[in-house]
């Protein structure tokens, strides 16, 4: 899934149907079950709404960058 | 991927704008990511040079004058292969030439050159956008009219496609225009044809059975090298592909029609015309087309003759068996080889080819064939030569014959959410190539997956199939249905959650580490959650990421210690994460929350002395968690090199009967070596999941309306002896509702090993008021405890 930002469109999430090896691997039946998935990653998310140039930064754990954040 | 829409066009015709083809293969899943139009430039035209002119005041400048036909023009051109008489094309004044760099224009102005006036600029292919040559400038033949617009001779839209990791038939323009005409249900004009008879000469030989599924090839004799046909070199610029002769040019043509990469060795450099396809021996070199010698990794498939390499067999070919101006016999080569050994050595040697990509997709072997007869047709039609024996076709394993994948319209539909025409199914599955049977009762389709799916193995394949050519738009919206499950709380992601809020509350700051470490971090785990083995990565990103961590704490150690650098503020960290460690090859995986201090204990105020955080600031959060979660502990000794000699404790609890964590002020030599520009840090850590295990129910008990009574009492005690130690005891005398720590002493007033320490102690009885008679009493058989147990007495 993409989202129109600043007049761009940006990807945002991926989804999809679960495939069955992973669902008998977590003990669903995938003859009976069937599994939709998503996922977003927060840190694009944020990057956007913080205007964030490095994703890198999030993974620093650097007080400059935390310290901004405690809300 | 680049698919130039008049290539496309060769096998499907259609009316269809670009915008229209790029959205719907965008929507089947080939994600167009930009598009680039070529020769759509106004302004530039074909014109003659008449004269050729020295600059007056630059030496590797010229004037040239120029004619379209009926205007002429003064333009100063740097290039230095231009001629008198040449045809070239001219972008006039106002042009705006394509900047493919970074997708800008560049406006062509009336300016002066070194004080010469010039109007406009002779263009190279590069500056055209229609080539990466930039060397010169781009010469025209004379089929090119002066004062025509480029347009009428270049025009064409390039679409540039993300082509996914299982497609490998979408890096062809064959197996694109395949998967358009399922978008578009048209036909296309394609088919897979082997002219070639087979050859009984065995000039070839795989010398280990599981790197190269197949090998085929022919030798062609009589040959002569040339450049290519205009045709030829125009549609390989158009893909991005720099043209060097016809025969390599026929063999890039092949792989970028049908996908499958092939190879022409010189003949004459086949020591023997015999070849070997076998791994590398060890510290075996081969100087590959680009110029290089590399040194060529372990399980390195190559193509040999009897003595040497003579190509890295799917990645490049050697530079001792190019095709040179004076070849006459190729051995034309159509391989299928091992995709993990043609991905190791791309990876190990930094060598990332057009071939390798395909080959490391999972290429199926069943498409030699085609493209080696492909290629020869074009060869004798382009380059004379003729067949020797014909094919020699080397199998290792069958051509597997390819099962068949149920596809049932029931099991679709409840996949989908969506009921699909019969109809509809199976013209997808035809347009794309599948062969099926159709059950109309049973409504199911028997298919058949062609050789170029390897990605479709099962029949949830052939509903993504059906799917995305339907195309995901038509799938309905709808809502979740039924009942609602009950809700279970999960005490452990509660307390996860409980936790982040209070310490960051407390004016803790939580970082996020990576779960990998290093083997240098690893080493600071301490004793108490040292309990097993550390489980190491298969393929780490780097060896700064090899092992997964025992511990949350070197992390914490690393990042505060940066901090350090460039935070003057007080630096409290925290972090909940999961750590890992095998016992007797069980994998644990366990929560824990852990915290470091380091720096001043308080932003730096007017009215306050600046102060270091120690042991104690770390013991006060302990306090705070534990008060909040209700968790009632014991502080142990602790022991462990990576502390300050009796600067650590345990933190023990009595109803599960186990530790809980630790804390303790580190070590000078981790302080030194991780460079901490601060003095002290304390940290801590606890097991999330013990802590829940560990919490008490809140128990209301009658408060008692008689009042209280404080007395304070000053001990000496040897230097080894706790608080904690003197509270149990003092804790368990009747009337005695909580004592407190006051004051602490050590010095001359007092003998060398012994330590003084002021305890409040607070009395209150249920029954009566405590008189000064009962109060004495009670703090008589304190004392007498503590002497006994503790050899305490009181200071004087």
């Amino acid at each position: 899934m993409s989202i129109l930002w600043d007049g761009k469109w940006i990807e945002i999430l991926g989804a999809g149907m679960v495939h069955p090896k992973v669902l008998t691997g977590v003990g669903y039946d995938p003859t009976k079950y069937s599994g939709f998935a998503f996922g977003i990653g927060p840190e694009r998310v944020s990057m956007l709404k913080n205007k964030i140039k490095d994703i890198r930064n999030f993974h620093l754990n650097d007080l400059r960058f935390l310290s901004q954040f405690v809300k | 991927m680049k698919l130039p829409l008049s290539w496309l066009n060769e096998y499907i015709k259609f009316e269809k704008s670009f915008d229209e083809i790029a959205e719907n293969l965008t929507m089947i899943g080939n994600e167009v990511e930009s598009i680039d139009q070529i020769g759509n430039i106004s302004g530039v035209i074909v014109c003659e040079i008449l004269e050729i002119n020295k600059h007056p005041n630059a030496d590797k400048l010229q004037i040239t004058k120029l004619y379209d036909g009926s205007n002429y023009y003064s333009v100063v051109c740097g290039a230095p292969n231009i001629r008198i008489g040449q045809k070239i094309f001219l972008a006039t004044i106002g042009t705006k030439l394509p900047d493919s760099d970074n997708d800008t224009f560049f406006e062509i102005k009336k300016s002066k050159i070194r004080g010469e006036v010039s109007e406009g600029m002779i263009c190279s292919e590069k500056e055209l956008g229609l080539s990466d040559d930039h060397k010169g400038i781009m010469v025209l033949n004379n089929q090119f009219k002066l004062g025509d617009p480029i347009k009428k001779y270049y025009s064409d839209t390039i679409l540039n496609i993300d082509v996914t990791p299982n497609r490998v038939d979408c890096l062809s323009i064959i197996g694109l225009a395949r998967d358009i005409s399922a978008k578009f249900s048209e036909n296309i004009k394609f088919e897979y044809k082997n002219s070639l008879k087979l050859s009984n000469k065995n000039n070839v030989q795989i010398l280990d059975s599981d790197i190269c599924p197949r090998y085929s090839g022919v030798i062609i004799d009589s040959i002569k090298i040339e450049e290519s046909p205009k045709w030829l070199k125009d549609k390989l610029k158009l893909i991005g592909e720099r043209p060097i002769n016809n025969i390599v040019d026929i063999t890039n043509y092949v792989m970028f029609e049908i996908g499958q990469p092939l190879h022409a060795f010189d003949l004459s450099q086949i020591k023997e015309e015999k070849i070997f396809v076998r791994k590398s021996f060890t510290n075996e070199k081969i100087e590959t087309l680009d110029g290089e010698l590399r040194s060529l990794p372990q399980d390195t498939i190559v193509i040999a003759d009897k003595d040497s390499p003579i190509g890295l067999a799917g990645i490049m070919g050697g530079i001792n068996s190019e095709i040179k101006p004076d070849t006459s016999s190729i051995f034309l080569e159509a391989a299928n080889f091992n995709p993990k050994n043609i991905r190791s050595t791309s990876r190990k040697l930094g060598l990332f080819t057009e071939a390798s990509m395909r080959f490391e997709r999972n290429l199926k072997p069943d498409i030699t064939e085609y493209a080696l007869s492909r290629a020869v047709d074009l060869i004798i039609d382009l380059a004379g030569g003729k067949i020797r024996d014909g094919m020699e076709d080397i199998c290792i394993d069958k051509i597997s014959s390819h099962e068949k994948i149920i596809l049932n319209k029931e099991k679709l539909k409840l996949h989908l959410g969506l009921s699909i025409d019969n109809e509809k199914i199976s013209k997808t599955l035809s347009y794309l190539d599948f062969k099926y049977d159709f059950d109309s009762n049973k409504e199911i389709w028997s298919v058949e997956v062609p050789f170029w799916r390897s990605d479709i193995e099962i029949s949830e394949d052939l509903h993504e199939e059906v799917a995305r050519i339907i195309g995901y738009d038509e799938i309905p919206l709808s809502y979740l249905s039924g009942e609602i499950p009950e809700w279970q709380s999960n005490k452990l992601f509660e307390t996860k959650i409980f936790l982040q809020d209070l310490l960051v509350s407390a004016g803790l700051n939580e970082t996020i580490s990576y779960s990998a470490i290093s083997e240098k971090l690893i080493k600071i785990t301490p004793l108490d959650v040292n309990l097993g083995e550390a489980i190491s990565l298969e393929n780490p990103i780097s060896n700064e990421y090899s092992l997964l961590r025992k511990s949350l704490i070197p992390s914490l150690i690393f990042n505060a210690s940066r901090n350090t650098n460039n935070w003057k503020k007080p630096i409290k960290l925290f972090e909940i994460g999961n750590i890992f460690y095998t016992i007797e090859s069980n994998i644990i995986e366990k929560t824990m929350i852990a915290g470091i201090l380091t720096g001043s204990k308080n932003e730096l105020d007017w009215n306050q002395q600046e102060e270091e955080i120690n042991y104690f600031d770390a013991k006060g959060i302990i306090e705070l968690i534990m008060k909040k979660l209700n968790i009632d502990f014991d502080v142990l000794k602790y022991e462990d090199n990576l502390f300050q000699k009796n600067k650590s404790s345990k933190l023990f609890n009595k109803k599960i009967n186990t530790s809980l964590g630790y804390l303790g002020e580190i070590s000078d030599e981790i302080i030194n070596n991780f460079n901490f520009n601060t003095n002290k840090a304390v940290i801590f850590e606890l097991d999330l999941e013990k802590l829940v295990e560990s919490q008490m129910p809140i128990i209301y008990k009658d408060f008692s309306s008689f009042p209280q009574a404080y007395r304070d009492l000053s001990l000496i005690v040897d230097r080894d002896i706790k608080y904690e130690d003197l509270k149990k005891i003092i804790i368990a005398e009747k009337y005695v509702i909580e004592c407190v720590i006051i004051d602490t002493y050590e010095g001359d007033k007092i003998p060398d090993n012994k330590r003084s320490l002021s305890i409040r102690i607070n009395y209150q009885s249920y029954e009566s008021t405590l008189s000064s008679k009962n109060l004495d009493k009670i703090e008589k058989n304190i004392l007498s405890k503590l002497k006994k147990q503790l050899g305490a007495f009181i200071r004087e």
